[in-house]
């Protein structure tokens, strides 16, 4: 583990920050300090301001429009945006730059390339991700939506689930089942397709806070030029498991600054409510303390990993366990400090519906309910449920015996490298 | 005792009487099943049925408020008090007496909408005096929101001059605020375990039914032991809130109401985890037996103050009582 970061990285850090200083709003204090339409409203308007200084896309190549700069410049660049309190984007770019834009640098032909990157760069398309299905959960290479091709087009029949920001989408990256006579992981394709196109449909679900953050996307005879595939056809399941990677490392980096941020407001709000002398408060305030410690420190180690070797091995599953449990355990602490007042509603209503609310968020019921309800109970079912975490973990790094499967027409192949239902918006 | 065939029936009866929408007030509809009967027959069994079947069924019929004043009319011996609102501390609160202006500023929580026909008794302080106020118009009553909102719960203001105001004797209101206290936690604790046994229950059939990797998710260990440890900790709350009713003191219901919320809470964090994705939609009903859940557990005290309380007691009294025949 490497804790110094090399000074062609420090020095683009100084330029982040001058950046920073040269644009943030007098006495910024982050997007917890505005209600849903200001946050909205500043996102929108942030993400031009970094447009129009070359800081979407950094590590992509510079005839796409990228900025050609190193992996480790990103984490600087997740680094300082996250100490200055300010998102890297809009929640949609999630699945826009980090997973799409990222995948198509990797696996894209020169026309996709030439095609979508500066378009996702200049945010003029937002991409949504089509991979659960509503019987295709845990278990994502079981996936059924099937493409079939009819000359220069493929036919899409099948539904898509959990898409988050569906609504807001332009296009949906997805993942088909191209050949159903072979092993489920080996028939699978990664596809484009326009949300305008005709065929798809996009319906709002409204989760338990009460808010459309996912969408459901019915494909009837939808049809997509065939030169819309990602990478080899029938090779979907390994470009959709490159895809993870990409926001790990930068995850490694950022994760700590925002459960740090989370467990100060924590400590705030044992003192506003007069528990900060209840033993058992402070002894759960110093668990979350060591827990938010090791986070860090397990976190430049994942950095040093990812930097190196370029991938991220099942230590991925350790940091995404970790983080998850962490938080419910922290907000749950943040609920039952606030005690009788968790029984109504006060304050504005978080932003997003990922990890911690937004810095600068205040102590007021509706933050902790909102994130107590969805944020922190969802963190260890998205992106790959706790159970699958661990069978990760016991199977590929301690080698332990693999549970025994039910019989299945197809091969089984590991199940260690399968990317999880989305993660739509990253701490 | 009642026997399990009568319990059958008992439960089907109430199960039909608290979810029903129409059919007039509660008490009328109870009344039509004899209720009064089956209180004087075997009360602890009648009510702690009552609030089983009614945290099973998330029903949001106000069946709490009147059990709280019939205790305060029987404790204090005054039985207008019977058919009164009675009025808890509320997390906007709390009501107080202005010295100034010589009214009583009110900022409580009932438990039902109050209509200006009401009488209420408001809790005023810590060791509360209790402050009847008889039909006021003075009286707002607005629904409280929050968390739960199907709860029906309402936020009681006013600024009720001192001539409108009846104060409950103070040295009768001490024990019958604790009265209404232990036997507030007593039912909501019952009421914890039902709605605890449902959230299992369900949990149980979707792992039943759901199939991901070729089988039926139940079939994983991490899984079984998910519902099979918060079935086992509901087990035991559900023993002790029986105890508890048997037993009819206060602290039996404290231990009793610590337990039932604890194992509410737990039961709904592993439930969520089997639900996954579908767990987090207003479509599923889990979240309502999950927001229900936190809505009661801080109702006369969350689990974790009640245990703090518990501690305390513990060691200050030096002596652990018996909860029943445990």
């Amino acid at each position: 583990m490497d804790l110094s970061f090399p000074p062609e990285a420090e020095a683009f850090r100084a330029q982040v920050r001058e950046f920073l200083a040269a644009n943030l709003p007098p006495g910024w204090q982050g997007l917890g300090t505005l209600d849903r339409d200001d946050a909205e409203a500043f996102s929108i308007s942030w993400r031009r301001t970094l447009c129009e200084h070359g800081l979407i896309g950094i590590t992509w190549p510079v005839e796409y429009g990228g900025g050609g700069r190193s992996k480790l410049d990103q984490v600087v660049l997740a680094q300082e945006m996250a100490r200055a309190r300010v998102p890297l984007g809009r929640v949609s770019d999630t699945t826009t730059v980090k997973m799409l834009g990222n995948t198509l640098v990797n696996w894209g032909t020169e026309e996709q390339k030439r095609r979508y990157i500066p378009r996702i760069i200049s945010g003029d398309d937002v991409w949504v991700q089509g991979y659960s299905e509503p019987e295709s959960g845990s278990d994502l290479a079981s996936i059924r939506l099937r493409a079939e091709l009819d000359g220069h087009e493929w036919v899409i029949n099948g539904q898509k689930t959990w898409t988050s920001r569906g609504m807001d989408g332009t296009g949906i990256f997805l993942l088909a089942r191209t050949d159903p006579t072979v092993p489920k992981h080996r028939g699978i394709t990664f596809l484009l397709c326009q949300i305008d196109t005709p065929g798809v449909e996009v319906r709002p679900i409204t989760t338990l806070t009460g808010d459309a953050e996912f969408c459901e996307v019915f494909f009837t005879d939808a049809r997509i030029p065939a030169e819309n595939v990602v990478g080899p056809v029938n090779g979907g399941w390994n470009v959709a498991n490159s895809l993870l990677g990409h926001e790990r490392g930068e995850e490694a980096a950022t994760n700590p600054i925002f459960f740090r941020a989370e467990l100060d407001r924590i400590i705030d709000l044992a003192r506003e409510s007069g528990c900060i002398d209840d033993r058992v408060v402070r002894d759960r305030l110093a668990w979350c303390h060591t827990k938010v410690e090791t986070m860090r420190f397990l976190g430049y180690r994942i950095l040093t990993q990812y930097l190196r070797q370029g991938h991220l091995g099942a230590v991925a599953s350790i940091s995404k366990l970790y983080w998850s449990e962490y938080h419910q355990e922290a907000v749950d602490l943040a609920i039952s400090m606030l005690g009788a007042n968790a029984m109504i509603r006060t304050g504005r209503r978080p932003y997003k519906h990922f990890r911690a609310d937004e810095p600068g968020a205040d102590n007021s019921s509706n933050s902790w309910i909102d994130v107590f309800l969805l944020n922190a109970r969802s963190g260890t079912v998205y992106a790959g449920t706790s159970e699958i975490q661990r069978n990760i973990l016991a199977e590929s790094i301690l080698g332990l015996p693999k549970e025994p499967q039910a019989k299945e027409p197809q091969a089984k192949e590991p199940q260690a490298k399968e990317p999880q239902a989305t993660e739509p918006q990253t701490g | 005792m009642m026997d399990q065939d009568t319990l059958e029936m008992l439960r089907s009866s109430l199960r039909h009487v608290l979810t029903q929408d129409s059919g007039g007030p509660l008490a009328g509809r109870l009344h039509e099943l004899g209720w009064d009967e089956v209180v004087a027959d075997d009360s602890s069994t009648a009510l702690r049925t009552m609030f089983e079947v009614k945290g099973d069924t998330l029903s949001s019929a106000d069946a709490l408020g009147p059990r709280l004043a019939a205790v305060l009319a029987e404790s204090t011996g005054d039985d207008r008090l019977a058919s009164a609102t009675v009025a808890l501390a509320s997390p906007f609160g709390p009501s107080r007496w202005d010295e100034g202006t010589d009214h009583l500023v009110i900022d409580a929580m009932t438990l039902s909408a109050v209509s200006s026909a009401t009488t209420v008794v408001v809790p005023v302080g810590a060791a509360p005096r209790l402050a009847i106020v008889v039909a006021h118009v003075g009286l707002t009553s607005t629904p409280l929101g929050g968390i739960d909102e199907s709860f029906g719960a309402h936020r009681l203001t006013g600024d009720i001059e001192a001539d409108a105001i009846e104060w409950i004797d103070d040295r009768l209101a001490a024990t019958a605020w604790n009265d209404v206290v232990s036997h507030g936690r007593w039912l909501v604790a019952c009421e914890l375990v039902g709605i605890a046994r449902h959230v299992i229950a369900a949990a149980a059939q979707y792992t039943g039914e759901r199939v991901q990797y070729g089988r039926k998710i139940g079939t994983f260990q991490a899984l079984q032991h998910r519902v099979a440890s918060a079935h086992s900790m509901v087990i035991g709350a559900g023993h002790l809130a029986a105890e508890a009713g048997n037993a009819g003191d206060d602290w039996s219901a404290l231990v009793a109401k610590a337990m039932a919320g604890q194992a509410a809470e737990f039961a709904c964090t592993q439930a969520q985890q089997c639900y996954g994705a579908i767990g987090f939609t207003w479509e599923h009903e889990f979240h309502r037996y999950l927001r229900r859940t936190y809505m009661l557990d801080r109702l006369f005290g969350d689990w974790r103050s009640l245990e703090h309380e518990i501690g305390m007691r513990l060691q200050t009294t030096g002596v652990v009582p018996h909860i029943g025949s445990l």
